[in-house]
């Protein structure tokens, strides 16, 4: 086979906007901290992944961009893709909640609707509409999700104004009667008289990574920094919320502190604890021993209690970094959605 | 390793080509429906591909509405047609409302449906139907199912069953149920879900959508107003009369510093929390209606049988027996037409459809075995649709539409699809480029003939030519050389047997003719 030199691969990561800085945060935890010679420069590098070049890219062209094929991975919010994905075929969703970026989709109405609680109330209200040949006007960013789920839930009798910018005052404005926007904090909801309908979430989302389908089925090297990229990450949100404890023990034989650690299984590791033999730097007949475990973060006080019971000492606590399983579960899921059918 | 991003353009999720082997397939099967359709008096129309969506929005049902292709342009709201019927009617309203009833209508086109595409269903499509405007009564519904079963025996379509039912039974007892608009709609809209799975994948399904009904007590958790007080309030509303619970709730709102001035009036509200209120208690009537639609469903098979059955649930339920003195009407009318096996006709009560246009009788036909049946044809009467899209007056109507493509598709599992003629005649090959005139006067004398002629443009060689001819099953070449030209003649080449023969064209087109 000749060389052929493939074109670099891209990644578009967020720029501007609120997803900006969660996004090089989280690639920097994940050990793959993006370079950026200057602030004004839209393209850089991660040096943990020499192949791999950075765009910095608006959000709504991310997913565009991805699957024109012009880039081969994005990070991009979950709502968008959802919103504008669906006839997007050369677009595979690779990991979709990376733990950062949430938001959630979801109808709000004026305050002054007080006969209108939740969303059987607005069902009802659309066909009262109807009936005077009106249609309820909604105000909002994602007409596709918006419309989808309004269907689904059985309600057909809308309009959809589509609009960017601050949604909430539409209907103080008069273009809109309603509103399906994302809301992070109630606050901007109330502060212009509205509120959400109960059972009227729509989507609950939150920043994923897509990749160009074509790219990762033709191209091997792709693929592999593809995989890396997705081990890492998989392996940085395993590891939040597990904390590695070491401590030394006395005992008379690895067998007989085991014994003792088993006694609350489970404290005792995610398998089981490593006991190795620590060589006294004083008393050379005594038999220390290090035992290490690794445990969720909400049971760190249980399990300080447990080890001090069977007599350890110098409990040591560190955070992981990574937590790696036997394989990785997203890559096996991606190779089988760019399986060629 | 290559890389394969290739520039070629796809074409459009769901969409089709149609080549031109099933395209000639397809016209031939339009031209003999459209054959059917004047014999009893059709005339046909076009309507345009793109309409307001507000006509749909109207009348068109929610299936239809959950899958229009509907978007904005240029500020306005705009959807290509999902099905033809509502414009069909909008042109009789704009065009036709001065002339003299009923008016005959028939057409054929493409329809777009936003759907999962999968085999025999594309998200384009073609409808081919009819209109009867003007005619109530059990003659104008015989008269378009019998022309429905009629278009379909003259293409030679077997296996075919016919379904009839009436959606006048259904609306009659809701109407007499008084129950909640919006819970009848969605009863009316998921008959198809009972009649395919019963009663429990509704029941499973009412929570999603009315997540404030429970079955044993529609009495909500949630109250009217949403709040902690709100069952204290409702009991003290629900004693007073209208006049005094309006202006209590209108004080009670301003003291609570709710600003009542958004596009909908303070009157309004009220009106809707009252009503609210006072609603509660529509679980035995649910139950009740839940009860019927099952009885109701369980309604079908021979005409005559079934006729008897349904008199006696109706009458249990004291419903108006009306839509059954129709629908045995409309089998009277239907027995003279002939040729209408009566075996491939069910009578099926629960039958719905999900055009919620439909106000009488309506039917379907159904194509293929137990199981795997795939719906050619359906249709029915709609009298409301006139004046509910603008008309001037009431006028009735009914009509039916096939789905041309899965017509194409039962014709070729029955091996009806008659194999296509071949579509050229004649090839006309020069010999060199110095006879490329003489050539193509001669063609042009063959086509004045009314055969169709190929020829040859590429200047190949007369081997490759007839190799052409054959490949494409031409049945005759004509060669034209120099000694041709100045004899005045064309050689004539019959390509079953070989055989060449030197002739004046007149002649030669005799031949060909005779083919």
């Amino acid at each position: 086979m000749t060389e052929t030199k493939s074109p670099p691969m891209r990644l578009a990561v967020p720029s501007k906007g609120e997803l900006e800085r969660p996004t090089l945060d989280f690639l920097a935890a994940a050990g793959l901290r993006v370079l950026r010679p200057n602030e004004r420069q839209y393209v850089a590098s991660i040096p943990s992944l020499p192949d791999l070049s950075v765009l910095f890219q608006r959000v709504p062209d991310i997913l565009v961009k991805v699957d024109e094929g012009s880039v081969d991975l994005g990070i991009t919010g979950y709502d968008v893709l959802r919103e504008q994905g669906e006839e997007l075929t050369n677009t595979v969703l690779i990991y979709e909640n990376l733990g950062f970026g949430q938001c959630e989709l979801a109808l709000a109405v004026p305050e002054s609707w007080v006969d209108v609680s939740n969303i059987e109330d607005l069902a009802e209200l659309t066909l009262l509409y109807k009936e005077k040949g009106r249609l309820i006007r909604i105000a909002t960013k994602y007409p596709n999700l918006t419309k989808k789920w309004l269907h689904d839930m059985s309600i057909y009798y809308f309009a959809l104004v589509e609009a960017q910018g601050a949604l909430e005052a539409a209907p103080s404005i008069g273009y809109a009667d309603m509103i399906a926007d994302i809301t992070s904090t109630g606050t901007t909801l109330r502060e212009n008289r509205l509120k959400k309908l109960s059972g009227g979430t729509i989507l609950k989302a939150q920043a994923c990574l897509i990749g160009n389908r074509r790219a990762l089925q033709a191209d091997q090297p792709k693929l592999e920094t593809t995989r890396v990229m997705i081990e890492l990450i998989e392996a940085t949100l395993r590891a939040r919320g597990f904390l590695s404890l070491t401590a030394n023990m006395r005992g008379a034989s690895p067998e007989a502190i085991l014994r003792d650690l088993l006694k609350e299984k489970s404290l005792a590791g995610i398998r089981g604890p490593t006991i190795a033999r620590v060589y006294s730097k004083t008393v050379v007949d005594e038999n220390w021993y290090a035992v290490t475990i690794v445990v969720e973060q909400k049971t760190l006080s249980q399990a300080i209690d447990h080890l001090r019971k069977v007599g350890a000492s110098d409990i040591t606590v560190t955070p992981l970094n990574y937590y790696f399983d036997s394989k990785s579960w997203n890559y096996e899921a991606l190779l089988e959605k760019i399986k060629r059918s | 390793m290559p890389i394969s991003l290739s520039s070629k353009l796809e074409k459009v999720r769901g969409m089709n080509d149609v080549l031109p082997e099933e395209y000639e397939a397809s016209q031939a099967i339009q031209a003999s429906l459209a054959r059917t359709f004047k014999a009893f008096g059709y005339r046909p129309l076009d309507v345009p591909v793109i309409e307001h969506t507000d006509l749909y929005l109207r009348k068109a049902g929610e299936d239809i509405i959950a899958r229009l292709y509907d978007f904005t342009f240029q500020g306005r709201r705009l959807c290509l047609r999902p099905e033809l019927t509502a414009s069909v009617i909008r042109a009789y309203i704009d065009s036709m409302q001065g002339s003299g009833l009923p008016v005959r209508l028939c057409y054929s086109g493409p329809v777009f449906r936003y759907e999962k595409p999968q085999r025999g269903r594309h998200r384009q499509f073609t409808q081919t139907g009819v209109e009867l405007i003007g005619a109530g009564g059990p003659m104008a519904d015989a008269e378009v199912i019998a022309m429905a079963c009629q278009g379909l025996d003259t293409l030679g379509l077997a296996g075919y069953q016919v379904v009839i039912g009436h959606v006048g039974i259904l609306a009659r007892f809701l109407e007499g149920l008084q129950l909640d608009l919006r819970l009848r709609d969605f009863l009316l809209t998921n008959i198809e879900t009972i009649r395919t799975r019963g009663i429990a994948a509704i029941l499973e399904r009412l929570p999603v959508v009315f997540p404030t009904l429970t079955l044993a007590e529609l009495s909500s958790p949630q109250d009217a107003f949403g709040t902690a007080h709100g069952p204290a309030l409702e009991a003290v509303l629900a004693d007073l009369d209208e006049p005094a619970a309006r202006s209590m709730v209108l004080d009670l709102l301003k003291s609570m510093d709710v600003e009542l001035d958004s596009a909908r009036s303070p009157d309004e509200i009220v009106s809707r929390l009252l009503a609210k209120i006072r609603r509660r208690g529509q679980s035995p009537r649910l139950d009740r209606a839940l009860r019927f639609l099952s009885e109701l469903c369980r309604l079908t098979g021979e005409p005559s049988r079934v006729l008897q059955e349904a008199e006696r649930l109706l009458a249990s339920y004291t419903i108006s027996l009306e839509p059954l003195h129709q629908l045995r009407a409309i089998f009277e009318s239907l027995a003279p037409y002939g040729g209408l096996d009566p075996s491939r006709i069910t009578l099926d009560l629960g039958l719905s459809r999900g055009l919620q246009y439909y106000t009488g009788m309506i039917f379907e036909i159904y194509h293929g075995s137990p199981g795997e049946e795939r719906q050619l044809c359906g249709g029915g009467r709609y009298d409301d649709l006139v004046q509910t899209l603008g008309g001037r007056s009431s006028v009735p109507g009914c009509g039916f539409s096939y789905g041309l493509e899965r017509i194409q598709l039962a014709l070729a599992d029955e091996g009806r699809l008659s194999p296509a003629a071949p579509p050229v005649d004649l090839l006309v090959i020069p010999v060199s480029p110095q006879e490329a005139g003489p050539a193509i006067r001669a063609a042009q004398a063959f086509r004045a003939q009314g055969l169709a002629v190929e020829i040859d443009v590429r200047g190949r060689s007369v081997t490759s030519n007839l190799q052409h001819a054959n490949s494409r099953r031409i049945p005759f070449a004509v060669v034209i050389g120099s000694t041709e030209v100045a004899a005045g003649q064309v050689l004539l080449k019959t390509m079953s047997t070989g055989t060449e023969q030197r002739l004046k064209i007149d002649e030669a087109i005799m031949i060909v003719k005779k083919n």
